[in-house]
């Protein structure tokens, strides 16, 4: 039997901290009633406007998104539109609350498991997402937009004629990159890299997971692009040190990323950027 | 359903002296306060054993409904030269929800004080624990009263021992604080003496709690709530806490 527990944390970085300025990252991880578990991060871009409450508000709509998928409220078809479904949350939530478009401009990262069915993972925008295998093995992958121009759902909305002009108006201009760190949690080395397609990266990029692979995993973590900004390390180093979970009980990532910053901090170093973490941990229990 | 006493592990001190603690995969939390109670259990407090077993009860009443109370665990033992190594751990660190009135047995308190093993045991266990905590990425302060009517007559424990081990505080980096609070019940005749023993091996404060009386030993006890609670409220600041009572 599959049981999952989840943590977030959401940590500001020295940038803000600096400027007085609220965190533009946002993370929430919990249980569905109906059954299942996600995890979703959303990153505010720092050149919106109040894009903190915009990235709060995206986790938010996007968790509500996924309640309705695990209670098959959603079809296929409407699976497929989650980007514009989401944008019109969003655009909801704009009207209601007299914000305007630039506030909302946050990317989307929404991980949505449920035992029976496997687990879908879809990211609009960039961030990154790793797994840890019941052996310890960590496969992490980073997506990255071209010129650092990442796509934010409520495009979908008011932009996207803009959005697709700066990116060179051709869907199938490579845009997203993707790239892929494999290996034991403290050295991971490169494995693969690839490209999706303006078009592709608009529709959101995903991964499923079959049931048969989520009985081989011990944790799903998505992070916002933060990870990217964790000085001095690079990713993958990073991505290691934010991993070494010394135990999974409770506010398991918090703790973690506590310390890290702490002790970094201890030495002038740390988080440049916001840093929004969202984990489900999996632990198969003997069926009573 | 695994009770408490299977999420318990074992730590050993020097000169053979132990210690138990709830394992640290059980604890959800980001941060705790480790504190611990040390309660002289020798000859010359039986008039008043009683009072002070319910001392304790009351105080872990009231530190139950404080705020935070779920991130501190508590330790409590009794000291009495008859004891093996001076100390009888009446429980280990563990949250305050599984603690009962059935962990303070009463006792009939014979023999003499080893206040230096109790002292030493008292802030040795601490120090490892809170090892044990840290290298978990838990962030950890403490607080640790010792509750006497005398002076020290016989221990293995020195108080040079007893200062490096308080020592540890900063040269470890493992505690964000460790105040240890010295309380004299009954002790007036060894004020001086008890004074002087806090100044050699670096206790924090020194407190006379006056006669045991049924007012000063309610007062004990919300002394010794209030200043876990404030110890516990100060996690995360990287000091002690400033505003514990500097009298009783």
């Amino acid at each position: 039997m599959l049981t999952m527990t989840t943590d977030v944390v959401i940590q500001l970085g020295r940038q803000h901290q600096r400027l007085g300025n609220p965190c533009q990252d946002h993370a929430l991880a919990g249980h569905f009633p109906a059954g299942g578990a996600y995890a979703v991060i959303a990153d505010g871009c720092s050149h919106g406007g109040q894009t903190d409450l915009g990235a709060r508000l995206t986790t938010l709509a996007t968790r509500q998104l996924l309640a309705e998928e695990n209670g098959s409220a959603s079809t296929p078809a409407a699976a497929e539109r989650f980007g514009e479904r989401l944008a019109a949350r969003l655009a909801l939530s704009q009207e209601l609350l007299g914000l305007t478009p630039a506030d909302l401009l946050a990317t989307s990262g929404g991980l949505r498991v449920s035992p029976q069915e496997g687990a879908m993972l879809r990211l609009f925008g960039d961030g990154a997402y790793a797994t840890v295998s019941q052996t310890g093995e960590v496969a992490l992958t980073l997506l990255a937009w071209r010129d650092n121009r990442p796509f934010y759902p409520i495009y979908h909305q008011v932009g996207l004629a803009d959005f697709l002009a700066l990116q060179g108006q051709d869907p199938a201009t490579p845009s997203l990159t993707w790239t892929r760190w494999r290996g034991p949690r403290e050295a991971l080395v490169p494995e693969a890299q690839g490209e999706l397609s303006l078009a592709e990266g608009i529709r959101g990029y995903r991964r499923v997971f079959s049931p048969a692979e989520l009985a081989e995993l011990q944790l799903i973590v998505l992070f916002t692009d933060g990870l990217q900004q964790l000085d001095p390390y690079d990713v993958p180093t990073a991505a290691s040190r934010l991993l070494d979970f010394k135990s999974l009980a409770g506010t398991f990532v918090k703790r973690r990323v506590a310390r890290e910053v702490r002790e970094l901090a201890k030495v002038g170093l740390g988080p440049r950027d916001d840093l929004g973490i969202a984990a489900i941990c999996l632990t198969q229990t003997p069926e009573d | 359903m695994p009770t408490i006493k299977d999420q318990m592990e074992t730590g050993r001190l020097a000169g053979g002296m132990t210690f138990s603690a709830v394992r640290r995969e059980r604890l959800g939390a980001s941060e705790y306060t480790l504190a611990t109670v040390l309660i002289d259990d020798t000859g010359s407090v039986s008039p008043f054993a009683d009072q002070l077993r319910e001392m304790i009860l009351t105080a872990i009443d009231a530190l139950r409904r404080s705020p935070h109370s779920e991130n501190v665990l508590v330790r409590v033992a009794r000291f009495n030269a008859c004891y093996p190594n001076g100390v009888n751990e009446l429980h280990g660190f563990k949250p305050l929800a599984d603690i009962s009135e059935q962990d303070y047995p009463r006792s009939d308190p014979t023999g003499g004080t080893p206040l230096y093993d109790a002292v030493f045991n008292g802030v040795a266990a601490t120090n490892a624990y809170a090892q044990n905590l840290y290298d978990g990425d838990l962030n950890v302060n403490a607080i640790t009263i010792i509750v006497t009517d005398g002076v020290n007559t016989y221990s293995m424990m020195t108080p040079a021992a007893i200062k490096a081990e308080i020592g540890k505080v900063i040269t470890q980096e493992v505690l964000e604080s460790h105040r240890v609070i010295l309380i004299g019940i009954n002790a007036q005749l060894y004020q001086a003496e008890l004074q002087a023993f806090k100044q050699d091996v670096g206790i924090t404060n020194y407190l006379d709690a006056g006669d045991a009386t049924p007012t000063k030993l309610a007062k004990l006890a919300e002394f010794i709530a209030q200043s876990v609670s404030l110890t516990s409220q100060a996690l995360g600041t990287g000091g002690p806490s400033q505003s514990i009572p500097a009298i009783i």
